[in-house]
């Protein structure tokens, strides 16, 4: 039997530093990962560690989620291209499912 | 609710990938956040990580498009594409993930693995098929195109750039599947099943209405579009890219519903 080792693209770090904001990623073990190491990146990090949770991530405690339509499907295409501060996605759907009713 | 995260398993699964996986490790990732702002690396991140499961969402799509023109009885060489679509649409969840990485960690997304893909709900294998392919392809893929391009050329950091190249080149492809397919189903499709598509197509675009009309945040360089450019971006793609392709083929979208 084969014991994996599964290599992390993308992995959430539940215990991210950032008080009372969603949970950070940043222990993916890719070339990317390397990244993280660089001194500059570091300093860069911990600065956004002490930026009001507001502001580094636009909004509020909850969790983010993706784009979805009235049912909760997420909707289709890399459209998301506009900054956080822009639309909070819980409030997105509740907008999306005040358009289905209409 | 899960959050989304994502692993490959490596050995002769990944080497089946290296040839379309090729440059990837050698791209700047050191390079993006280096001098960037804080506000704006948080923006970006945040989009990454959006883009990198709206990809996943995507693949999820391609693959069920693939099952349903395969019960459709669909020309072989457009079910291998939308097959071979799903491959391209992992390898652009990964690039995003490692953006968002190399700029400092993705966020906390909240998924629901089990609702990936919207189930059509029209009658009839080929009417099933044409729904999920005019939703991902005649929509969604469409409109990505021009919003991507414009990222690309607004890109201020080299490996936001040459990553937004790769996933641009193949999401070209992506878009065109939707019109061959419904030319080819064209003598098999009823007009109302073209009225029927006309309104899966209508509401797909109506679930991007809230993106416009909210306070805007600025453009950063990193893959992030200012709100005005963004909005002219879309409008121009949903006029030229979804609405007048689709009229060609006998499915109208109602403006009053996009408006």
């Amino acid at each position: 039997m084969r014991r994996f080792t599964p290599i992390k693209i993308l992995a959430v770090a539940l215990t991210s530093t950032l008080a009372g904001a969603p949970a950070l990623a940043g222990g993916a073990e890719c070339a990317a990962a390397q990244a993280a190491k660089d001194h500059e990146l570091e300093e860069l990090r911990a600065e956004l560690f002490q930026t009001k949770p507001e502001v580094a991530l636009g909004e509020s405690r909850d969790h983010f989620r993706p784009l979805c339509d009235a049912d909760g499907f997420p909707l289709v295409g890399n459209l998301m291209r506009k900054g956080p501060s822009l639309i909070q996605p819980s409030a997105y759907c509740a907008e999306i499912r005040k358009l289905a009713t209409r | 609710m899960n959050f989304f995260e994502l692993e490959a398993v490596g050995g002769p699964w990944s080497r089946r990938l290296a040839r379309r996986r090729a440059g990837f490790d050698a791209l700047p990732w050191h390079e993006a956040a280096l001098g960037v702002a804080p506000e704006a690396l948080a923006a970006a991140r945040w989009v990454w990580t959006q883009s990198a499961f709206s990809e996943y969402a995507s693949a999820a799509a391609f693959a069920e498009i693939a099952t349903r023109m395969l019960a459709a009885g669909a020309p072989i060489d457009l079910v291998a594409a939308a097959g071979d679509f799903v491959a391209d649409e992992m390898l652009h969840a990964e690039l995003s993930a490692r953006v968002a990485a190399a700029l400092g960690g993705a966020v906390a997304l909240e998924v629901d693995y089990r609702k990936l893909v919207r189930p059509p709900s029209g009658q009839g294998v080929l009417l099933q098929a044409a729904e999920l392919i005019v939703r991902t392809s005649c929509v969604g893929e469409a409109l990505t195109l021009p919003v991507l391009g414009l990222a690309k050329a607004q890109a201020t950091s080299p490996l936001i750039r040459r990553v937004l190249t790769r996933i641009i080149r193949d999401e070209a492809h992506h878009a065109q599947m939707g019109p061959w397919f419904l030319d080819w189903a064209a003598d098999r499709l009823t007009d109302t099943d073209r009225s029927h598509l006309g309104r899966v197509a209508t509401s797909a675009i109506r679930d991007f209405s809230p993106l416009f009309g909210a306070a805007c945040g600025p453009g950063t360089g990193l893959g992030v579009l200012a709100c005005r450019d963004y909005d002219a971006a879309f409008a121009e793609a949903l006029s030229r890219r979804v609405v007048a392709p689709l009229k060609t083929r006998g499915i109208d979208v109602s403006f009053d519903a996009v408006d």
